[in-house]
């Protein structure tokens, strides 16, 4: 960074246009800053932002435009426009007007070719004839071999800010909030709302984007103190009520529903909800729209009222203010005062300023020209900033005339010429806008309930309007927010004077009259639009881009609306405004992201996994594990061996992901039977039995097992992932059904394991109190017990075809139990399974995964499971449609197949397509390649007509390659089953 | 025997431990003077070894009335129990009970349902994680996990809040601990690990940390 010596140099000649001491001034002026832009030194005051502190040193170009990287600078001083965006290392979208300037930052500008001062990217300026709006949609199609290379030439020259992907990663904490009455907009007329409902009793959270309140009391003055006196006593009253929250430095970016409102500042997003929204969000200055009112050195007024009032910098020196309206003089009266010259007030009314603003500029010796309008501002030689302007006189029919055109020297130009409502959180709200002519821009005409407007962005202007207005806003909406209101609002004078042009746009032969800053779009731009049939509003942002820029239109809508009205013989109110969505302001996405929550469900046996070596996969929000890494040992090898220690050894895996509900009751089993499609009036207590459950459709959407505890008291299992669903169909069929049932979700409160393998018998013995022999315990029995000293359920079943035992005990006992068998096994070679030896060893055996083996229009025939359809049954869920689907020609079923013993190749994958004579004839479902088998084998879905044992088949890899297969018969591995009812 | 969700993250913290309801408990934090400021500012505890159970169906409110029991007249109230426990109304027709340290009720109740439960009353054999947030912060972090306008709330009013916290389905009541205006929190016990380690991630940014057990229950110290 800088050195002393060098910042004592430059302090001088950087402070060329800084003004002495300012009332109400932001800056701190015994606290100094220093920083780079563009490897240049600038020095400026704890309280300058980027911008002004730059300003302060004279220079006037800030930045590039995007399309034809013309010079650019202070356009609104208000984070509304991005002629001063800026970069550093890690940020790309440094918006140089309201980010405070600090010490140590090295800024440059974006989108430049070689920096600002030598951007080679300028000498797209020369071709801009040649670039209208929308040239892209016309060009560069044919040769179409040359769109890749045209494509990579745009991809570079377009974009602002580079994204560094190095960049530090910022941690932003999200917050609620809450509040009665959430005023949005701290000038005269929020800061009236805020007090009014305040005194009313209601809590007010009052938020502005400035750093600090009191919106133009802060910088619009007239040459007078009158508005910095008001502001100290409304915030001396703000300050004083304990209701009220300030909070500067904080936009509202967007409304939704129930009034919540994301207001975001520099650390952090809050999302606000408040009973009552007051909008008071003011209004965005508009530019006018002549043949160079982009360079450096053009204005808005109220940008250069902010640099001399805020932040004591002097815009220029010697200036012309174009205006419609009485801001406009006291722009020019505030430049006065600060002893800038002014040499003409260009005031597009023939009759001029009809206030006494008028007889102070004359007052003042300012010449005044009614009926004129600026036709061109005339640059500087190096085309850095302004050396003239050229008024011309306005017809009565608003052309130019050509004769009594008059060239002023000046450094600078000021536009007054009007006021677009900054309305984006209305619209967002559904509130219904008119257009008025009163003040020449749309107002609210039917505002939702809870909802409310006041100030410029209601069209009143005036400042003791505004604050009756706001006074109105927020007794209203402390009485809607449920505060009892002790007196009735004052009427609200109307504005006697439109601060808006209907239209402040000037034609030139030459273009270059900008209208949208951020996209460099020209009046002839819009030209073109309606001439190619671009124009509704919709379509005419489309065609131009206007408005899609950074800035959102803040600058360029309101003039487009205004255009088209004009092109189309249209009524403003007819043409309408574009879609306002949230966010209408940008919004870092540090801030969107926040603090991420992710939540993530541990089984009570994770720890103890990972101590095991597993590797963790994702199963819906749990982490499960996939396989337990051995020593030297790779990923498929580990699974192979977890695979064949359960075959020959024993092996035992974590199931408390498994979906568990009970269901209590004595409609219990009537509930059962009508949920699955299975048998189970007659099921003994003790036992378990397969169930598939369906949709209405008759399409399988969860399988498990159901158990039965006691006559009135079932145990369900459900798959991982359908556990939310399946216990939340089951709430909703109870309801629907009028059942006496209790449903007691029971996933998180029940640990579970399964024990599987020849050898399982032998580890749970010796620790279960009860008799677990094949006699005692067969195949598909349910029995309750204790493990050790844990009240245990525990179930026969046959998932994986070995014998073996799936283990329920409550959660907090389940590493327990887990330690207490996989001790007792170590004598036995017990090695804990993931789920990928679970996938293998239940393909061994045919058995479905639902949702991978079935999809989203799989009935239970299509998936051969007919078998555990009990049609006869008087009624389950999908019955009816599977009686349709019964009678219709199935299009795919599931079948087995294998690849041939032996085969050398790489392997067909999951959804890799079946062939047959050139068509798609099904898919792979499941493949693996069984140690125990010694070959391929898998399910796919197929025709129904090659479902037939020894069929031959064919797989398509991704390459092209063909695979030979054949059909063949499931289960593939122990057909008959012996295995899981071995007798051990 | 018993294994609350949090001892691997709490071993990790190098809290002292102790023993209470058959599971290991944090007696205390690593750092006894931190812990003291944490109580004042912002403390986070694990009481899961607390034993609760849940009741469901039509006539679980019977029932419990039947067995003497202070039973919430309305949905999402809560009534203190003796012993330190707390008998919440979830809704109609569901119920939960924690007992405090020395409390019996979860071991009775469950003895008379058994494992069918009655006709009627359903048991719910409840194993949430359950935490306790304490100190002046409290208000802070909640406001940084849950869009519950908990600053509003009285809790004299006993209202049970059931609610999504860090994106984890949580009920809440607000209690004094040991004389400490707190947030009594139950999750599922399988996401206990996830909500523990995100609450406790925001504490110590705002200047808190774990607390003991034996803070919030000076017999178990």
């Amino acid at each position: 960074m800088t050195d002393l010596n060098n910042r004592q140099s430059v302090d001088a000649a950087l402070e060329k246009n800084r003004l002495p001491r300012q009332a109400g001034e932001w800056i701190e002026r015994n606290q100094r800053v220093y920083f780079t832009f563009e490897g240049k030194t600038y020095g400026g005051f704890v309280g300058d932002t980027v911008s002004s502190a730059i300003a302060a040193s004279g220079n006037k170009v800030m930045g590039r435009s995007f399309k034809y990287h013309r010079s650019r600078g202070i356009l609104s001083l208000s984070n509304h426009d991005i002629n001063t965006m800026m970069q550093d290392e890690n940020d790309p979208t440094i918006r140089a007007d309201v980010v405070s300037a600090k010490e140590g930052m090295e800024l440059r500008s974006v989108n430049t070719f070689g920096g600002l001062e030598s951007d080679r990217g300028r000498f797209l300026n020369l071709f801009a004839r040649f670039l209208p709006a929308g040239f892209y949609y016309k060009t560069f199609h044919t040769p179409k071999w040359l769109f890749p290379m045209w494509e990579k030439v745009f991809r570079t020259l377009t974009g602002l800010g580079v994204v560094n992907v190095d960049s530090p990663r910022i941690r932003t904490p999200k917050r609620y909030d809450f509040t009665d009455v959430l005023v949005i907009g701290a000038g005269p007329s929020g800061l009236s709302a805020a007090i009014a409902a305040a005194k009313e009793g209601a809590k007010v959270v009052l938020v502005d984007e400035n750093a600090r309140p009191g919106g133009t009391l802060t910088y619009d003055h007239g040459g007078l103190d009158e508005n910095l006196e008001l502001l100290g006593r409304l915030l001396d009253e703000i300050k004083r009520n304990p209701g009220i929250q300030l909070r500067p430095g904080t936009v509202a970016t967007g409304y939704y529903a129930d009034n919540w409102v994301p207001l975001v500042d520099e650390v952090r997003m809050t999302k606000m909800r408040a009973k009552t929204v007051i909008v008071a969000s003011g209004a965005f200055e508009q530019p006018c729209v002549f043949r160079n009112n982009d360079l450096p050195g053009v204005m808005l007024a109220s940008a250069a009222q902010r640099l001399v009032k805020r932040y004591a910098v002097r815009p220029g020196r010697n200036h012309v203010i174009v205006t419609s309206n009485s801001a406009g003089y006291r722009a020019a009266l505030d430049m006065a005062s600060s002893g800038a010259s002014i040499a003409a007030i260009v005031d597009f009314r023939p009759e001029g300023e009809p206030s006494t603003w008028h007889e102070r500029a004359v007052g003042l010796g300012i010449r005044i020209l009614p009926g004129y309008c600026i036709y061109e501002a005339i640059p500087q030689e190096d085309k850095l900033g302004v050396s003239a302007a050229i008024a011309r006189k306005l017809s009565s029919t608003g052309e130019t005339e050509e004769s009594g055109s008059q060239t002023i020297s000046c450094d600078t130009i000021l536009m007054a010429v009007g006021y677009a409502p900054a309305a984006n959180l209305l619209y967002q709200a559904g509130t219904k806008m008119r257009y008025t002519h009163e003040t020449e821009q749309f107002v609210p005409e039917a505002l939702p309930d809870n909802v409310f407007a006041c100030g410029r962005v209601n069209g009143v202007y005036t400042v003791p309007a505004q604050l009756l207005d706001g006074d109105r806003a927020g007794l209203a909406a402390a009485e809607k927010a449920g505060c009892p209101v002790s007196r009735k609002a004052s009427a609200v004078p109307a504005e006697a004077v439109s601060p808006s042009h209907p239209y402040p746009v000037i034609a030139h032969p030459k273009g270059k009259n900008f209208v949208d800053f951020d996209e460099d779009l020209h009046l002839r731009d819009f030209y073109v639009s309606v001439q190619e049939a671009f124009d509704n509003i919709e379509l005419m942002k489309r065609f131009t881009t206007v408005g899609m820029g950074p800035s959102q239109g803040k600058h360029s809508n309101m003039n487009a609306i205004r255009i088209l009205a004009r092109l189309t013989g249209k009524s403003i109110a007819e043409v309408g405004t574009t879609t306002a969505r949230p966010f209408f302001h940008p919004v870092k996405l540090s801030h969107l992201a926040g603090r991420g929550f992710s939540p993530e469900r541990f089984t009570p046996m994770h720890h103890r996994h990972a101590e095991l070596g597993a590797v963790f996969m994702d199963a819906g929000n749990w982490k499960r594990p996939e396989y337990y890494r051995c020593e030297g040992m790779s990923r498929l090898e580990t699974i192979r061996m977890e695979v064949r220690n359960v075959r020959t050894n024993v092996g035992m895996i974590d199931v408390g992901t498994l979906g568990k509900i009970e269901v209590f009751g004595p409609d219990s089993v009537r509930f059962i039977e009508r949920m699955y499609t299975g048998l189970f009036a007659k099921q003994a207590v003790g036992t378990t039995r397969y169930a598939l459950g369906l949709d209405e459709s008759g399409v399988i959407i969860d399988d498990g097992v159901v158990g039965r505890l006691a006559d009135e008291h079932f145990f369900v299992t459900t798959t991982t992932t359908g556990s939310a669903q399946v216990y939340r169909e089951m709430n909703r069929w109870a309801l629907l059904w009028g059942m006496d049932v209790g449903i007691v979700n029971a996933t998180g409160y029940m640990a579970a394991m399964n024990l599987a393998g020849p050898k399982s018998r032998s580890i749970l013995a010796p620790h279960c109190n009860i008799d677990i022999s094949d006699e005692s315990v067969p195949y598909l029995a349910l029995r309750t017990c204790q493990i050790g000293e844990v009240l245990a359920r525990i179930m026969r079943v046959g998932f994986v075809g070995e014998l073996g035992y799936e283990i329920h005990v409550p959660s907090e006992n389940g590493l327990y139990v887990w330690d207490l068998l996989m001790k007792e096994g170590e004598k036995h070679g017990i090695h804990p399974f993931g789920v990928e030896a679970q996938r293998v060893l239940r393909l061994e055996k045919g058995h479905i995964i639902v949702s991978q083996d079935t999809d989203g229009l799989t009935n239970p025939f299509d998936a051969a499971c007919g078998w555990a359809v009990k049609m006869n049954k008087p009624f389950f869920i999908g019955q009816r449609s599977l009686k349709i689907a019964q009678n219709m020609e199935r299009k795919q079923v599931l079948a087995g197949f294998s690849l041939s013993r032996g085969y050398v190749g790489e392997l067909p994958k999951e959804s890799h397509l079946v062939i047959e004579g050139g068509e798609i004839a099904g898919r792979i479902t499941s493949i693996t390649d069984s140690e125990a088998l010694g070959r391929v084998i898998g399910l796919c879905f197929v025709r129904p007509d090659m479902n037939v044992i020894g069929q031959a088949i064919q797989f398509r890899l991704s390459d092209g390659s063909m695979v030979p297969a054949e059909i063949v018969a499931t289960p593939f591995y122990d057909p008959e089953g012996l295995r899981q009812k071995v007798q051990g | 025997m018993r294994q609350s969700p949090m001892e691997f993250l709490l071993t990790r913290l190098g809290v002292r431990f102790g023993e209470a309801g058959s599971m290991r408990i944090a007696l205390s934090a690593a750092d006894e003077k931190y812990e003291s400021s944490c109580i004042e500012n912002l403390g986070l505890a694990d009481t899961t070894f607390l034993y609760r159970i849940g009741l469901k169906g039509p006539k679980a409110g019977q029932f419990l009335v039947s067995l003497g029991l202070p039973v919430p007249q309305e949905p999402n109230h809560w009534e203190p129990l003796d012993g330190g426990g707390y008998l919440m109304r979830l809704g109609m027709s569901e119920f939960f009970l924690e007992d405090g340290p020395s409390g019996t009720f979860v071991k009775y109740i469950s003895e008379k349902l058994g494992p069918d439960g009655h006709a009627g009353v359903y048991p719910v054999r409840r194993q949430d994680a359950g935490m306790v947030l304490c100190g002046k912060m409290q208000n802070e972090l909640l406001a940084q996990t849950c869009n519950v306008n908990f600053a509003g709330m009285d809790g004299s009013d006993r209202i049970v809040v059931m609610t999504s916290m860090t994106g984890v389905s949580v009920v809440m009541i607000q209690a004094e601990v040991n004389g400490e205006p707190s947030w009594k929190i139950w999750c599922d016990g399988t996401f206990g690990h996830y909500l523990w380690d995100t609450l406790l991630e925001i504490a110590l940014e705002t200047g808190g940390g774990v607390i003991g057990c034996a803070r919030l229950y000076p017999e178990l110290g």
